[in-house]
């Protein structure tokens, strides 16, 4: 293949290299004013009063808004989120009033001069204390603070543990973590004379964006038109509806101008919609042979003050849970809480990484109870190729036995350490993870046009949203190899609106190179068919080119453009009501081997080497694929080592980059990558999503090289210094 | 929450003696330098002064050159400076190496060594380093100048002996025998701040100077006395582990800061024999 398979560097490198990529904070309107928020100081209240008189003082101020002003909307995930607050507060940096005024300075001013009194009360921070009988209700509509309990079982779980030659159990421990995109979350809106509203928002999901923020305005959603500008970064952070969109339309509807919100670092911070805090009971059950016999979890997940996508994350954590490895017996309870801290949300991997630090801590346990090798464990429970699974996963294309091979073969024991000291050891993880999108919707799926214009130019309209990870790249050569041509001849729109770009679910779930890309690729192909019926229709050549072609249909009566629309939605089923179903056309597998130097003295763990081995179908892009694992590999270190939002009585203590510890180039190690090609039956050329996978197996890999090194299971996130020499220590 | 800026005053002045005039004038006011503590601050909406003296333009403060045998580093010094310094690198090693830790690559061209003394948080990573060489603050107002050791410039949390009128001119070095050494254990390898920082000097009379536990960085007078007196490090160690009072915060805890400082006396101890 000329295209796909290809090293083809990022299209829009060039731009973001030398700054003339255009994101929401580079884009200004003529006219346009800056808003900011007030938020509450307090984690939980009633809100007595707010007294915006000061505020209208400052000079240049052209709207102050509260919840008086503002149509009185509930919408979002559950139901229960509003713009502006005007009764209640559920934590700090609830939004209470918004100002727009000519510059950042006159605003943030006047927010400063509002007059707020709120009444406290009483606040719960941890999800167990929420869920214990008295606990302060953040809802009170809801009776509880129980949001949802999600169920899943299959096989005899007694009789599985009952029978066992080896039990092991934990309770395991998962931060919130942030996204931190370098991109702080921002919007623009203006309205035209006829009340028509446009939004300038970096948003993942465009079309559920036009829907939501209708609704929580008030207004049709024909209404509505969202213009993506470059987005910087987003991994989940920019799933939903959040209230600043409702907001800075508002001000700009009040105000007749465009209004622009930015956020500040320490207001991305404060609002991002973080990975949510999760604690996991586990215990998994072999046999002396080395089969699994039964798996058992009881697992919390933190909504934070309102319900976002967080609430989503058991539906994503059973999918797993379900279907990976050959396990008879399974019985899943997860239940989500809201408590007074921030809404969480998506975030890469989505569950996974949370599920799969106990899931895969335990297979290395029971690997070593039965002296078993962890990779000959695994091979022992693999799943296969053209199987169907107890939850109802159907796996096609299945490269697990070559990825776990794949690191078996690279990792290798490391010499004696220097000092007795130091103690090294490595680790493997495993990863299973969706890989030809994840019904979560209705509707999985995503429309493509591909237009060939009369200079030979070929133009791709789709759905897909690029929020960093190569989007338009791997599409220009998916349909530049279908139509046979360069990829320097297709452009890809990405700065089309939602009136011109067809319809998509959104950004997530590893999705986009597999649904666009096979959308992309049947309206390639139909536009290909388009030209050979127009060659033979016009008696041209076979090998006349296609800008001749072209122009041949358009200069002549009742020509035909070329241009082919297809919508592509996966055949996959969501999960019914005991969450069963296979809700992703293909499915992918990773391993993860970690080599680890542990410092005894200090607790200090150095991540010496990693191999990450993935089953992506086929590298559309090996170039790009490479760059998703080691990011991945990157994030999901911090996660594991350095990453934790500290809390203070609902306060983020460390919310900037100075304490928020993501990873620096010098904590990283070399990154072995290793990509197996299984060319799926239903992706694109063979393709498989490969976004989320790469974050998750890195965590449990490395908490497996340190036990291997010291004999000590770590099971709470991150691995800091600290938290490993309390462990080797007996946890005193 | 960024501040609103529109209430913030900024003062020019030319010459180092315009400089004291308004500090004596026009107080209370804050002198800045590399402005990167107060840019911290002024992001976070928990800048308090409203009133600055813009120093960074008086170049007469920002020379490093020997005095006697030590040496006298004008408190406008960036850390870049200090880094790049033959003389720094050749009688003060200890400061070269703090000077790499500071930050990126951005701080380190703009903080000054006067700011990291000022600034006076008891994670500066300089201030070991000034404190085990017996360092000199070099005060100035329009009355005159007066020295301050090191050792009885800090009185506390983030307090010193400074005069409102006063400006730190340089900081002054007497010459340092002895084998220096600087460790800095931060969350990670690189732009962290402390939770641990030691500087020491290996001498007939061991100077030992730490950051990040207590209120204000410390030498250990006990620890030190100890090694003169022949103790062995495991002794040394439980003493300086007893002699320093951290705290829990979220950088680390007590505990472990306790430790890793008995760890870094250590290595210090056996990479300087």
């Amino acid at each position: 293949m000329k295209s796909v398979g290809q090293r083809v560097p990022k299209l829009d490198a060039a731009d973001k290299a030398t700054g003339k990529s255009r994101y929401v904070q580079d884009l200004r309107l003529p006219g346009m004013l800056e808003a900011k928020i007030l938020r509450s100081q307090v984690p939980h209240g009633r809100i007595v009063s707010i007294d915006v008189t000061e505020a209208w003082k400052v000079p240049g101020v052209r709207a102050v808004l509260t919840a008086k002003d503002i149509p009185a909307k509930v919408w979002g995930y559950s139901k229960d989120q509003v713009a502006l607050k005007g009764d209640r507060v559920r934590r700090i940096g609830d939004e209470l009033a918004a100002v727009a005024a000519p510059d950042i300075e006159a605003a943030t001013e006047a927010c400063e001069r509002i007059k707020v009194v709120i009444e406290p009360l009483p606040a719960v921070y941890g999800m167990e204390a929420a869920l214990a009988p008295g606990a302060p209700l953040l809802h009170a509509a809801r009776g509880s603070n129980l949001v949802q309990t999600h169920l899943y079982e299959h096989g005899r779980i007694e009789e599985a543990f009952s029978k066992a030659a080896k039990i092991v159990e934990g309770t395991f421990v998962l931060p919130a973590q942030q996204h931190g995109c370098l991109g702080p979350a921002g919007a623009i809106a203006e309205w035209d004379a006829n009340g028509r509203l446009t939004m300038h928002d970096p948003t993942q999901i465009p079309f559920l964006v036009q829907r939501d923020l209708a609704e929580a305005l008030d207004i049709s959603p024909a209404d509505l038109r969202i213009v993506q500008p470059c987005i910087g970064g987003a991994f989940g952070a920019r799933l939903d509806l959040y209230p600043h969109e409702a907001i800075v339309a508002l001000l700009a509807k009040k105000t007749g101008t465009p209004v622009r919100i930015l956020f500040s670092r320490d207001e991305d911070f404060q609002t991002d919609p973080v990975r949510p805090r999760t604690i996991v009971r586990l215990r998994t059950a072999a046999a002396a042979d080395g089969t699994l016999l039964g798996r058992d979890a009881d697992i919390l997940v933190d909504c934070g003050a309102y319900v976002s996508w967080g609430a989503m994350t058991p539906v994503v954590m059973v999918n797993t849970f379900g279907n990976f490895y050959h396990c008879p017996a399974a019985r899943y309870r997860a239940r989500t809480v809201c408590t007074n801290t921030q809404p969480t949300g998506a975030f890469r991997g989505f569950g996974n990484p949370e599920l799969l630090f106990p899931m895969e801590t335990q297979m290395d346990e029971l690997a070593r109870a039965l002296k078993m090798d962890p990779i000959d464990f695994r091979l022992k429970n693999a799943n296969r190729a053209e199987e169907t699974t107890p939850a109802g996963g159907h796996i096609t294309s299945c490269g697990f036995k070559e990825v776990l091979e794949a690191v078996r073969t690279r990792l290798k024991r490391p010499a004696a350490p220097a000092a007795p000291h130091l103690k090294r050891g490595i680790g493997v993880a495993a990863v299973f993870h969706v890989g030809g999108g994840a019904r979560i919707y209705r509707s999985d799926g995503c429309g493509a046009t591909v237009k060939v214009d009369d200079f030979g130019k070929v133009v791709v309209v789709v759905g897909a949203t690029d929020i960093g990870q190569g989007m338009e790249t791997a599409m220009a050569q998916i349909a530049a190899e279908e139509l046979g041509v360069d990829v320097s001849m297709v452009r890809v729109a990405t700065q089309a609106d939602t009136d011109i770009r067809l319809w998509d679910v959104g950004v997530h779930a590893s999705r986009t190179t597999f649904i666009a890309g096979n959308a992309v690729r049947l309206a390639a192909k139909e536009a290909r068919k388009q030209i050979e019926d127009a060659r033979a229709a016009l008696k041209l050549p076979a090998d006349a080119p296609l800008d001749k072609v072209v122009r041949a249909e358009h200069f002549r009566q009742k020509g035909r453009l070329i241009t082919a629309s297809v919508f592509y939605d996966p055949p996959t089923s969501m999960v019914d009501k005991a969450n069963h179903g296979n809700v992703s056309a293909a499915y992918t597998w990773g391993c993860h081997g970690a080599e680890v130097e542990v410092d005894t003295e200090t607790g200090q763990v150095v991540v010496k080497r990693i191999v990450a081995a993935h089953d992506i179908g086929r590298a559309i892009n090996p170039m790009h694929a490479e760059g998703q694992v080691e990011g991945g590999v990157i994030q999901g270190l911090g996660y594991a080592m350095f990453e934790e939002c500290v809390l203070k009585d609902g306060r983020m203590q460390n919310g900037y980059f100075l304490d928020y510890r993501m990873p620096g180039i010098r904590d990283i190690p070399e990154i072995e990558t290793v990509l197996v090609e299984t060319n799926d039956p239903e992706g694109p050329f063979g393709a498989k999503g490969i976004g989320e996978p790469p974050i998750v197996p890195i965590g449990p890999a490395i908490a497996n090289a340190i036990a291997d090194a010291t004999g000590v299971r770590m099971r709470e996130f991150p691995m800091t210094p600290e938290r490993v020499w309390r462990a080797l220590r007996g946890n005193r | 929450m960024r501040s609103a800026v529109a209430g913030l005053e900024l003062l020019e002045p030319r010459s180092v003696n315009e400089a004291l005039r308004m500090m004596r004038d026009r107080g209370p006011a804050t002198p800045l330098a590399g402005a990167t503590d107060l840019y911290v601050h002024l992001n976070s909406g928990t800048l308090k002064p409203r009133r600055f003296v813009n120093r960074w333009a008086l170049d007469e403060l920002r020379r490093i050159a020997s005095k006697r045998d030590g040496l006298s580093i004008g408190a406008l010094a960036t850390f870049t400076d200090c880094l790049r310094s033959p003389l720094v690198r050749r009688r003060l090693p200890m400061l070269a190496a703090a000077a790499r830790e500071v930050g990126g690559v951005q701080i380190q061209n703009r903080g000054t060594l006067g700011g990291n003394v000022a600034n006076a948080s008891p994670a500066g990573d300089a201030l070991p380093v000034l404190a085990a060489a017996e360092a000199l603050v070099v005060l100035r107002s329009t009355e005159g100048e007066r020295r301050v050791p090191f050792s009885a410039f800090y009185t506390g949390y983030r307090s010193t002996v400074m005069r409102a009128d006063e400006l730190i001119v340089a900081l002054e070095i007497p010459p340092v025998a002895g084998k220096q050494w600087f460790r800095k254990v931060g969350t990670r390898l690189a732009q962290a701040i402390s939770k641990v920082v030691i500087a020491a000097v290996r001498d007939a009379r061991p100077r030992i100077a730490l950051g990040s536990v207590g209120p204000t960085v410390v030498r250990v007078p006990r620890t030190e006395e100890a090694l003169a007196s022949g103790a062995s490090i495991e002794q040394a160690r439980r003493i300086l582990e007893a002699e320093i009072k951290p705290i829990d915060d979220i950088r680390s805890t007590a505990a472990y800061r306790r430790r890793v400082a008995g760890n870094l006396l250590a290595c210090f101890w056996k990479e300087t024999s």
